[in-house]
């Protein structure tokens, strides 16, 4: 069995999320955000951004999510609802009730004095409604609208209306924080930063083209959240370290595993709570996650790039360059334009052997059209496919047996197609010798 | 059917055919007009606009029969509706459809109708409107009414026919009257409570979504006149509740039955197939394009896919208050997300306010009746308590 070699720099994502949560404590304002809120906006306008799913990964990944997931449920809440929003919903619930027997030191959150949610799904608005019925806080709500015409023409159009609404959220957050003037200068700074991110994050997402990968992709999954909560220059600095320590050892040709045999594209969130177990089945067979749109983001499909070219930023000009990153990627793509970015440029140049696609049970987004674009993938481009009903932060979800036979099955089909290849090959060779 | 001389029992027999098979007057509307039918999903697409343009409108609902071809292409655990509607496309039975247009109200019927066609070849690729859920926000409402000007100019396209302002106004005229009469229609059921079972009540609902609103005005008009002798008759000593929910789909006939077969009589409802189809008039005092729009951003009826400030809670409160209903019982499509977050906001403020509820979650292939029966006794009986 293969072990992992991941990479050291990845060890500083726990401390540095611990310090981000407890800096929160240190301000007045503080925004409970959920899906794209556009959180560069937070600190120029004098509030701190706490970031739900995130902290509720933070919790699952702690395998503490259960007793939250049951609490919320026993008062009402769905076992439908994205677990994201159950767990969070049960740690409030379980605040609200003084459970602090049950809650960890780490997991306690401040009150929000306002709530802010990008509407990528209705989970996040509802989430967000709910929320500020049970704070009695003012909530702003940022629309993306569904893509479902992908022309460049309408895709500015729907840009200039997110870039509107941001507008507002501006005026918002400074109502919200009474700090007097918004901080331009701030913002510019901040999305200087994530641009110097989103440069090292195309840079490693390059990196794993090589062969062996230097990293495991899900090195790169278990740091994303430094550049959806952060977005600062501590953030900067990390993916910078990041891509350096993969470019050390794509030169020294030094890979993730010690012998990479399969090579898999990773499509859909990740079971947060199952990330050890994923990285250490797939070590077992010699397999390793080299790509996936999940966890770096930012190649050239991006929608972005295509409003504000070359690379979707605009210094001068930060709420576009905000309202242009949103205006039809991710979960409001259509399905064509997701065949694209996340399937095809993750999969060409990456000699990828397999795909996995995760259909989490509580994350319709992430799990509707998934036989088809299974079907497509193996149809199309001739390569395996698997599709996972698991879940990002439900552990009720995951069946540890079930997900080792069907990797298993999947790599032997590799295996399968590799042999018959190699006939193949072998036969045309014969052939041109005029052996056959 | 000869409307003027038929008897209340053929009149709802009429409308149950009428809501169960909505090919058949789709078909024959076609045959006699020569026009187009648009079969849309989600109550917020603007019929009017189809009406105008001299289409017919479908509103396409889950049909009670298995779901079994979508299975290989919906996961079990999503909503019964979309799962019946995939079906249906898949079994040919939306043929009738010249074309089909989707309101992109949740990511369930947003990603299986953009992806339908890919693995169905018995439609076209769905249209779709974007109409943004931000009710209150000044922003989005601009969208919400470039979007409907761009779905005008797409509707003339299908239908080859300029949509005129005329049209427009005439057609809203027409939307009116019968939301009008249904409207009257449920003020004679919280009169007179029992005067209709509420089986009767969704099926009226169900035919006025799907056949010609001409055909569907006269037959209500005859509905009314019928009932008045059925005033004089005593009205029903049960308890007394409202229905919410079961959003994008008819609430399941056993539901309504079972509810007034163990003690509760329906007095109002906030359903689907129900009041959420007609309570939102068109303000005939403006001009027909604002009209269209004022009615999706001020509509009556909180909706869970859509954001404004009110808790939906407050709006169910009210209904059970002027219906002098005891309580409510709230249904809910398993798998319906949104649903799952507005009920969790709506029954904590039941909770506050101490009004009696009860959820009941739906399944489209299953169906718990005798389970039911028994929780129905209980809540019942806990109210006469």
């Amino acid at each position: 069995m293969a072990t992992v070699n991941r990479l050291q720099c990845t060890a500083k994502i726990s401390p540095m999320l611990d310090e981000y949560y407890a800096s929160m404590a240190h301000y007045d304002c503080v925004a409970w955000c959920m899906g794209p809120s556009a959180y560069e906006m937070m600190g120029a306008a004098g509030v701190s951004c706490f970031q739900a799913e995130s902290s509720s990964a933070r919790i699952a990944g702690g395998h503490d999510a259960t007793p939250f997931i049951e609490y919320g449920q026993a008062r009402g809440v769905s076992p439908d609802m994205c677990s994201y929003a159950k767990i969070n919903i049960g740690l409030v619930l379980a605040q609200q009730d003084g459970r602090w027997d049950m809650i960890k030191e780490r997991y306690r959150l401040n009150p929000p004095n306002l709530i802010v949610a990008g509407n990528i799904c209705p989970s996040m608005m509802q989430w967000a409604h709910l929320l500020g019925q049970i704070y009695h806080v003012p909530v702003f709500i940022i629309d993306y609208p569904f893509a479902y015409d992908s022309s460049i023409e309408a895709l500015t159009a729907n840009a200039k209306y997110i870039r509107a609404q941001l507008e507002k959220l501006k005026d918002f957050l400074l109502k919200c924080s009474g700090q007097k003037e918004f901080n331009w200068d701030m913002l510019r700074e901040q999305t200087a930063c994530v641009r110097e991110m989103s440069l090292y994050q195309r840079s490693i997402s390059r990196l794993f083209q090589v062969v062996p990968a230097p990293a495991s992709f899900i090195d790169s999954a278990v740091s994303m959240v430094p550049a959806i909560s952060m977005k600062n220059q501590k953030a900067a600095d990390f993916y910078k370290e990041f891509m350096l320590e993969m470019l050390d050892r794509a030169a020294n040709g030094i890979g993730s595993l010690d012998n990479e045999r399969y090579r898999i594209m990773w499509r859909g969130n990740f079971p947060w709570f199952k990330i050890s177990f994923l990285s250490k089945l797939f070590a077992k067979y010699d397999a390793l996650l080299v790509s996936g749109e999940y966890g770096v983001y930012g190649l050239e499909e991006r929608v972005g790039n295509k409003i504000i070219p070359p690379d979707g930023f605009d210094l001068n000009d930060p709420l576009w360059t905000i309202a242009a990153g949103g205006a039809g990627g991710g979960y409001i793509a259509s399905y064509e334009s997701k065949w694209k970015s996340e399937f095809t440029q993750y999969i060409n140049g990456y000699s990828i052997d397999a795909v996995i696609i995760q259909a989490p049970h509580t994350c319709r987004p992430w799990t509707l059209t998934t036989r088809e674009f299974a079907q497509r993938v193996n149809d199309e481009l001739g390569i395996p496919c698997i599709v996972l009903e698991a879940d990002h932060t439900d552990p009720a979800y995951f069946n540890d047996a079930q997900v080792e036979t069907r990797v298993k099955a999947l790599l032997e089909t590799v295996d399968a197609r590799r042999e018959e290849k190699a006939k193949k090959d072998a036969e045309r060779e014969a052939m041109l010798n005029g052996e056959l | 059917m000869d409307v003027k001389n038929c008897t209340l029992q053929e009149l709802l027999k009429e409308f149950a055919y009428r809501a169960h098979e909505p090919a058949d007057a789709a078909n024959a509307w076609k045959a006699k007009t020569g026009g187009k039918v648009i079969g849309i999903a989600g109550l917020d697409v603007p019929e009017p606009l189809i009406h105008a343009a001299g289409m017919l409108p479908v509103v396409l609902l889950d049909r009670d029969e298995a779901v079994t071809l979508a299975n290989a292409h919906v996961e079990m655990h999503q909503c019964g509706y979309i799962r019946s509607l995939v079906d249906q496309a898949m079994k040919g039975e939306l043929q009738y459809c010249d074309e089909l247009l989707f309101h992109d109200c949740c990511h369930i019927v947003r990603m299986l109708g953009d992806a339908m066609h890919t693995f169905c070849d018995k439609i076209k690729k769905v249209q779709f409107i974007y109409l943004p859920p931000l009710l209150e926000y000044e922003t989005a409402q601009k969208y919400a009414m470039k979007e409907m000007r761009k779905l005008r100019k797409r509707l003339e396209a299908i239908a080859g026919n300029p949509i005129t302002d005329e049209a427009l106004a005439a057609s809203i005229k027409v939307y009116n009257t019968q939301k009008k009469l249904l409207i009257e229609l449920y003020d004679i059921r919280r009169a007179y409570p029992g005067i209709l079972k509420a089986v009767d009540v969704s099926n009226v609902v169900a035919a006025g979504m799907c056949m010609p609103k001409e055909d569907h005005i006269e037959l209500l008009k005859r509905l009314i006149e019928l009932l008045e002798p059925e005033k004089a008759k005593p009205v029903s000593t049960a308890i007394p509740v409202v229905v919410h929910g079961s959003l994008c789909e008819r609430c399941d006939d056993y539901v309504l039955n079972d509810i007034e077969a163990t003690g509760g009589v329906i007095v109002d409802d906030d359903l689907y197939v129900g009041s959420r189809y007609f309570n939102t008039l068109y303000d005939e005092t403006i001009a027909p394009m604002d009209a269209i729009h004022k009615a999706y951003i001020k509509r009556v009826s909180p909706c869970p896919t859509r954001y404004e400030e009110r808790n939906p809670g407050d709006y169910l409160a009210d209904m059970v208050k002027n219906a002098n209903a005891k309580g409510i019982i709230m249904v809910v499509v398993k798998f319906c997300e949104a649903h799952d977050y507005f009920y969790f906001t709506a029954h904590r403020r039941f909770q506050d306010l101490k009004i009696p509820e009860m959820l009941v979650e739906t399944e489209h292939d299953s169906a718990p009746e005798g389970q039911l029966k028994t929780r129905l006794q209980g809540f019942f009986e806990s109210m006469e308590v």
